[in-house]
């Protein structure tokens, strides 16, 4: 029997899932740590001069999935909150979702505080948690973001 | 490469396809021919698999089913499995409306760029970055990564979509 609480089962099912698993090998994240409640992931980015980077987050997941992940755009040198001058530059979308802002994580609906806040569950329900989300849903959306400078160059490249 | 309990070799190949909600992996023999993932997509597809096509993910072209898939090539790239060979896709924005041909293994990405770029709409650049696809008709916006195909159910060939501003939350309910 499992000595694993429930919400450290859910975490370890979603690490190993095909969607979580697919993503790592197309390049689109990476698992750097996990130390439940603790999962530290790496985001891959296209910064608005094209060049490629990547982002980490700290998730933190006590009650996962039940309740949201609480996320937070970290810096895994200094293992803390990364400095807003170092957070990824784009369109308003883009420093929107990555803004300072009172409780300091991704302001996306699928953040446990973000998402608890201006009736946020009721307004945006395609990108609001609930039980049945998996990470890979959090890391897709984050990827979307992160990578949205492409369609700039390609409207730039062209015009 | 994995064995597996059988005692045989195996390799997991990455597919999208007709039928396919999302991106799947599915384990095939090594040394297997290419149309080992077009029989093993059909199964999960509902469909048979004469006269369906094999692509990797963005080539306007299929692949010929007779070669042997190898491991080192295959892994990490994703195959689709299709039976309509071209998508006659339609975008509309702000009452234009734009169409090109894609194979059914384009990423939502591809059009994308296609319909924002020169050829297109011509976004500015600006904006360009929160522009989405979504189902025309529909407001939500689609997987970038997602191939076109997965939209598509044989014997229809055609796809429209709309082009829309992605969605900014902001501390205001909308």
């Amino acid at each position: 029997m499992s000595n694993l609480c429930p919400a450290e089962q859910a975490v370890a099912a979603d690490l190993v899932s095909a969607r979580f698993r697919i993503g790592m090998k197309r390049g689109y994240w990476r698992e750097v740590s996990y130390a439940f409640p603790i999962l530290v992931i790496s985001v891959a980015a296209v910064e608005p001069d094209g060049n490629s980077s990547e982002y980490f987050f700290r998730f933190e997941l006590t009650e996962f999935p039940g309740t949201a992940p609480d996320v937070r755009i970290w810096d895994s040198e200094t293992d803390a909150l990364l400095a807003f001058d170092k957070r990824p530059k784009g369109s308003h979308r883009v420093t929107e979702a990555f803004k300072s802002w009172g409780n300091e994580t991704v302001y996306r609906p699928w953040d446990r505080a973000a998402g608890a806040h201006g009736n946020w569950t009721t307004s945006y329900p395609d990108l609001a948690w609930n039980a049945r989300r998996d990470l890979a849903f959090i890391l897709e959306d984050l990827y979307g973001l992160l990578t949205s400078n492409v369609t700039a160059r390609s409207s730039r490249q062209a015009a | 490469m994995q064995n597996t309990e059988q005692g045989r070799n195996e390799m997991e190949i990455l597919v999208e396809g007709e039928g396919l909600a999302e991106i799947e992996a599915i384990r095939i023999p090594v040394g297997s021919a290419a149309s080992e993932i077009v029989a093993a997509v059909a199964v999960k597809g509902g469909f048979p698999v004469e006269g369906a096509f094999l692509f990797v993910e963005d080539c306007d072209e299929p692949i010929d089913l007779a070669i042997v898939v190898v491991n080192e090539e295959a892994s990490g790239k994703v195959h689709h499995v299709h039976r309509a060979r071209k998508i006659e896709v339609e975008v509309f924005y702000q009452g234009r409306r734009i169409e090109k041909q894609f194979a059914p293994s384009a990423r939502i990405q591809r059009v994308l760029d296609w319909a924002a770029g020169s050829t297109g709409f011509r976004i500015d650049p600006a904006i360009a970055p929160e522009m989405e696809l979504a189902l025309h008709g529909q407001t939500k916006a689609l997987p970038k990564s997602a191939h076109i195909g997965r939209y598509v159910r044989h014997p229809h060939c055609e796809l429209a979509f709309d082009l829309i501003r992605g969605i900014v939350p902001n501390g205001a309910a909308r």
